[in-house]
């Protein structure tokens, strides 16, 4: 595949109805609609609201980014699109939509993992990233250490065993109506805060690369409700130990497999990726241990169909598929 | 010039096409993930007619009621499509539909539609020349309301739709309910109704007919505290 063909990808996985436009290395267009705010009144994504609204917003979003970027419909090459993992019902909105507009172009269509699309992320601001690497995937949907032994080879070192770390993040805050989605609302109130004031643990499991989040969030709760007014807790500082302990268990465990595995290239993805904590202390264990780091920036972190673009084309690439191929093997599958 | 008509609103997918008359139609019982089905069924038809994607001029859309993820594949693949080859998409109600199909009768039409639940959408008609009049709003009923309903109503009625999920088949047989064709809506009917349908919305303006509000509960354990901070 000739390196500037031009890419259409989507994502709708979650509550992000997201699209795409990408012509070799650059991005033309990177279009998120969230729906955070359809969400926020009940402290966590909706599957059914999240599912009405993709199919509202998408047929939108699709016009206003050709549009935007000014493509003829007709150069576009290939249509790509999320087909999981993800909510069932937000997945068939993109993915249907993605499909029908590949038939209706009469191009080519090409189904990317949610995970491979995070994985590949990186490469839309670092090109020269190169398996193997070590990826920590973390969002209110997953939590996974990934090695990337080479493109294609993806093996799951380890994973949570209860909640995932964003989910850790939202639930506790809403419990403590610090609002929705938790993470981002965690780290602003921690602004300040400080992270030692609170005594929180960092739990462990069986398996020596999985996590656990359910013990520190009843943990968290446990001991809130023991709280008294003279106890003087500043908001603040608890939310910033909170936030801290999220982070050092998700480092902890990162750092035991990067060590294990010895691999010199480090990246990650996700939303909980775009929390400020986390990135200090990802790029300060890099630049101490000497590895290369691959992060995507806050806003490529988060699901976005960028992403996806990367993912299509680095996968056709590797795998020297020719676009005819695919136009024979699943236009339609 | 070509049209092209599609339903996923139930347990049946289907697609169809035009051109002045039907050419052309595909009806397939799906289970759960029928999402690669509509677009197999549609790039069929266009295989078997010859047709080309640019003399496609217009979609008719089932928008329901019936099942949510059916409703979205449908309009996502009807806006994919109408939103390239820059095509209207008409909506056609699906309790409609059903009606017009069996407009030809003499009786009141109930036009019933499964929306799981242990609930159906429902809607009543007269048969005019040439077509039905609504005679109500459709509605959100519960079976057993539509037991009573329907056993109370001493009208001479004929029964369309889903009235197979009934399981009182007292009801279904008393002297003067007709168990009537369709039993679930096909491409076709949703064409002969949106054929007739002159004034249409915009593509960014075409809604499902959910006829329920979305479930909010959410899944996961909700915790809410009240806590009392310092500041
Ligand atoms: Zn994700």
């Amino acid at each position: 595949m000739q390196s500037e063909k031009i890419i259409l990808g989507f994502e709708t996985s979650c509550d992000e109805t997201a699209i795409a436009l990408m012509k070799g290395d650059n991005l033309l267009i990177n279009k998120i609609s969230s729906q955070v705010e359809i969400h926020e009144k009940f402290g966590g994504v909706v599957p059914e609201v999240a599912s009405r609204a993709h199919a509202e917003m998408i047929r939108n979003l699709f016009h206003s980014s050709i549009n935007e970027c000014g493509i003829d419909l007709s150069e576009i090459d290939i249509v790509a699109s999320t087909d999981g993992p993800g909510l069932a019902g937000s997945l068939v909105v993109g993915y249907n939509f993605a499909k029908s507009v590949a038939w209706a172009l009469e191009k080519p269509f090409y189904a990317v993992d949610h995970m491979v699309g995070h994985l590949s992320a990186p490469l839309i601001e670092h090109p020269n990233m190169e398996p193997p690497f070590l990826s920590l995937l973390v969002s209110g949907g997953h939590t996974q250490i990934v090695l990337v032994e080479e493109w294609g080879k993806y093996n799951l070192l380890g994973s949570t065993i209860d909640d995932a770390a964003g989910e850790a993040f939202d639930k506790l805050s809403r419990f403590c109506g610090f609002g929705f989605p938790g993470g981002p609302a965690i780290q602003k109130i921690s602004e300040g805060g400080d992270p030692k004031k609170v005594v929180l643990p960092r739990p462990k499991t069986s398996n020596k690369f999985d996590y656990s989040f359910s013990g520190l969030k009843t943990a968290a709760v446990y001991f809130l409700r023991k709280l008294s007014e003279e106890d003087q807790l500043l908001k603040k500082d608890f939310a910033a130990s909170y936030q801290e302990a999220i982070v050092d268990s998700l480092m902890d465990i990162f750092v035991k497999a990067i060590k294990e595995t010895g691999v010199k290239n480090i990246s990650g993805g996700g939303g909980v990726m775009a929390n400020s904590r986390l990135r200090e202390k990802i790029v300060f264990f890099s630049e101490n241990n000497n590895k290369n780091l691959y992060l995507p920036s806050p806003r490529l972190s988060t699901d976005n169909a960028a992403m996806i673009c990367v993912a299509a084309k680095n996968e056709l690439i590797t795998n020297k598929m020719n676009i005819d191929d695919i136009r024979l093997s699943s236009i339609i599958s | 010039m070509y049209k092209l008509a599609i339903s996923t609103s139930g347990e049946y997918v289907s697609a169809a096409i035009f051109e002045e008359k039907l050419l052309a139609s595909f009806v397939s019982k799906t289970n759960k993930g029928s999402t690669g089905i509509l677009l197999n069924q549609i790039n069929e038809l266009f295989d078997k007619t010859k047709a080309s994607r640019n003399d496609l001029n217009a979609l008719y859309l089932d928008v329901g009621p019936g099942y949510y993820t059916g409703l979205r594949i449908g309009l996502s693949v009807s806006q994919g499509l109408g939103g390239v080859l820059g095509i209207p998409i008409i909506p056609v109600n699906g309790l409609d539909a059903l009606a017009f199909a069996a407009h030809t009768s003499h009786r009141k039409i109930c036009s019933l539609i499964d929306i799981k639940r242990n609930e159906f959408a429902y809607c009543e008609y007269m048969p005019v020349p040439g077509g039905v009049t609504r005679e109500s709003d459709p509605q959100v009923i519960s079976v057993e309301n539509l037991e009573i309903k329907l056993s109370d109503d001493a009208d001479k009625k004929l029964l369309v739709g889903n009235w197979d999920l009934i399981e009182n088949k007292k009801i279904l047989t008393d002297s003067n309910t007709k168990l009537a064709e369709p039993r679930f809506v096909t491409a076709e009917n949703i064409y002969n109704v949106g054929e007739k349908i002159k004034d249409y919305p915009n593509f960014n303006e075409i809604n499902l007919e959910y006829m329920r509000e979305p479930d909010v509960t959410l899944s996961k354990d909700t915790l809410s505290g009240n806590v009392k901070f310092y500041d």
